[in-house]
């Protein structure tokens, strides 16, 4: 049976620290998460010059009452070990109100994702996070050989304040490279709650 | 990715091989005047191999990733063919191993252009690319293509004399280098990601590609047999280079071969690959990361390594039993192989690909063994003068054999291991050791062929663990079942 909640919880951590985070969040009382390998992109100016300074990271999905993401978020941060960020998707606090940030979601073809990134730090995004996913497909008559082709595509998750939203993703959708039919979607969505899980920060 | 996380990789393979040269610095060999070289050349080994790692992780393996998908998206059998050979044939060129041993060969039989050679070895490559490529794109099975071409290698070598053989398998052993392997790899995930094939096929053009070589070289000794015979040379006295002349030396070397990789990649990009601009300045950066960590590679592996790896084959062998030189070609088999980057690249696309069924360390334990022996073997096959090619008969014929038995899966990762394992690391430090205790330079020959040959026994027999423990472990789940 599908365990059903109505807030997600997704956590970005580095890469190998999985592990101690669920440890320490089923301890708060989760059941389980869902682990998918990302790539950071890099946060200073200079290593970005260089194409230096991806890092590895692993993205972390928890489906989790409403409430809990307190008593993990404290919990990690008293162990001090994780360097990361949590955010918090779901119902909106109140009815009507703008939460305070957003997540850019945007799905394209993969080997854009550093255009994409490049775009949207110039209009003020703090950072992102890239992972691999496959397209389904539409087009099933695409065969070679008698096999199936999957496009391959790469998913870019960026954080930012609400206010950021409009101007991020019309500087992203006005990349010269994405104008093609097909190429990709971008969706916004609500983060009722965001934080950084280095006590340190 | 990121290069600190690349150079603690690195570092903690290469720091085991330096220890251990210091613990005989101050026991059996000291190395007296060649220790400060051999110091600064392992530093400049880390530092090159980790900016080469961060530079094919940005450079080259996305090249083969999109032109292997792209390719499979053109749906034109004939591109991909076209486009398999070429890449290939100019990977060979770039090849550092390949320019390193065709100059060796050529020092022992002028008979054989080096030019010639490696054209024909580049040829053989890209030739054995497209096999490998067809393979993956019709699901044609690894084993009986595997079979069918190494009887033909086989056949071929009995013809030809035994100093000539074991170069063939040298050969084969040092074309599937740093540069080749990603790439390689990385086309043929590509291929088989984008069609959607099980994961089984996604591993063995590396092995499929590692053939060409070998039947390259062999018809080049067919046809210039008896045009000189292999000399007995005695190996060459270490020449003593500046650092600047090395470096320099390195540089062009290393530019030749890049060249026309190098255009050919510009010139995908425009008709091709058409990477975004961000994408491909990073592509761009990525190449010349790849490009100047191998001139300092080699750079490290020519100023200190070679040398003392053949002054302590020497010094060994001649003031100590031959069980020392045996225990220590085993110490440095199984630690050579932990510094080899191509197997690092390897053993973590293995880890992802399986989903992580397969774990990194195991893979790379069961390829340090067979390595280990493999290298402790050709000591032995030096010492007591055995004929090379029992070694290679008994060895192949046995893998082969193998993978009737073992799953496909396995027999994929275990041939491709086989190119991988022998890499900028076993055709420097080892093969100079071996020609130190041989004191001759076609006895040395031969080593990498043999360490090329080990993973596919040894990863084999880890898959017939696996299967026998799959078998087990669905046999108690129906028993449970049933009762």
């Amino acid at each position: 049976m599908l365990l059903l909640h109505n807030n997600l919880m997704i956590a970005i951590v580095n890469h190998g620290q999985t592990k101690r985070f669920l440890s320490i969040a089923k301890k708060a009382g989760i059941k389980g998460g869902t682990i998918i390998p990302a790539r950071g992109t890099a946060s200073s100016r200079f290593l970005r010059a260089l194409g230096l300074g991806d890092t590895s990271k692993e993205m972390v999905l928890i489906v989790l009452e409403k409430g809990l993401e307190e008593r993990i978020v404290s919990e990690v941060r008293a162990d001090g070990h994780i360097q990361g960020v949590a955010a918090l998707l779901g119902s909106t606090k109140e009815d009507g109100m703008e939460t305070r940030w957003k997540m850019i979601t945007i799905i394209v073809n993969a080997g854009y994702a550093d255009d994409i990134m490049d775009a949207a730090r110039k209009a003020g995004a703090r950072g992102g996070t890239v992972t691999h996913a496959r397209g389904t497909g539409t087009q099933e008559d695409a065969k070679f050989l008698g096999v199936p082709i999957v496009p391959e595509k790469e998913m870019i998750l960026i954080l930012c304040e609400s206010e950021q939203t409009e101007s991020l993703m019309s500087a992203i959708s006005s990349l010269k490279c994405l104008d093609e039919p097909g190429i990709g979607i971008m969706y916004t969505q609500d983060v009722t709650d965001f934080r950084n899980l280095d006590p340190k920060k | 990715m990121d290069f600190v996380s690349k150079l603690k990789e690195t570092l903690t393979s290469v720091l085991p091989i330096m220890v251990i040269v210091l613990i005989l610095n101050f026991t059996v060999a000291p190395l007296g005047a060649k220790l400060v070289p051999f110091l600064v050349g392992g530093l400049l080994l880390v530092i090159g191999l980790s900016l080469f790692l961060a530079g094919t992780d940005i450079g080259m393996v996305p090249v083969g990733e999109k032109l292997g998908s792209v390719l499979a998206h053109r749906r034109s059998v004939p591109l991909m063919m076209a486009m398999g050979f070429i890449i290939g044939f100019a990977v060979t060129l770039a090849e550092p191993d390949v320019t390193v041993l065709a100059n060796q060969v050529h020092s022992l039989n002028p008979a054989i252009n080096q030019k010639v050679l490696i054209v024909m070895i580049a040829l053989g490559l890209g030739a054995f690319v497209d096999f490998g490529l067809l393979r993956t794109v019709m699901g044609f099975p690894l084993k009986w293509l595997l079979i069918f071409f190494y009887l033909i290698v086989f056949a071929l070598v009995m013809f030809i004399d035994q100093g000539m053989a074991s170069i063939c398998f040298d050969a084969s052993g040092a074309t599937t280098g740093p540069l080749a392997v990603p790439f390689l790899l990385a086309l043929g995930l590509g291929v088989s990601a984008s069609t959607k094939h099980d994961k089984d096929s996604s591993f063995g053009l590396t092995g499929v590609a590692s053939i060409g070589p070998i039947l390259a070289v062999a018809v080049m000794a067919l046809l210039t047999r008896g045009a000189g015979g292999v000399a007995e040379t005695a190996a060459a006295a270490a020449e003593s280079h500046g650092f600047g002349t090395v470096l320099l030396s390195k540089l062009k070397d290393t530019a030749v071969g890049f060249g026309p990789l190098f255009l050919i990649i510009l010139v995908l990009q425009f008709t091709m690959l058409h990477f975004p601009r961000i994408k491909f300045r990073k592509m761009l950066l990525g190449m010349l990361y790849s490009f100047l960590g191998i001139v300092i590679f080699l750079t490290g592996v020519d100023f200190g390594f070679v040398e003392v790896g053949r002054y302590l084959g020497q010094t060994i062998s001649q003031n100590y039993s031959p069980v020392l030189v045996v225990c220590l070609a085993l110490v440095f088999g199984g630690i050579v192989v932990f510094a080899e980057p191509a197997v690092w690249v390897l053993t973590h696309q293995v880890e992802t690909v399986t989903a992580g069924r397969i774990k990194r360390m195991m893979v790379m334990v069961f390829i340090c063994i067979g390595v280990a022996l493999a290298v402790a073997l050709a000591m032995i096959r030096i010492l007591f003068n055995i004929n090379y090619l029992w070694f290679v008969f008994i060895g192949v014929g046995a893998s082969l054999l193998m993978t009737l038995f073992t799953p496909s899966l396995f027999t994929g990762i275990a041939f491709d291991s086989g190119g991988v394992a022998s890499g900028p690391m076993s055709t420097t430090f080892l093969l100079s050791f071996a020609m130190g205790v041989s004191g001759s330079a076609s006895m040395g020959f031969g080593l990498v062929g043999l360490i090329a040959i080990s993973p596919l026994i040894s990863i084999q027999i880890l898959g017939l663990i696996f299967r026998v423990k799959e078998r087990k472990g669905k046999k108690g789940a129906g028993d449970a079942a049933s009762a």
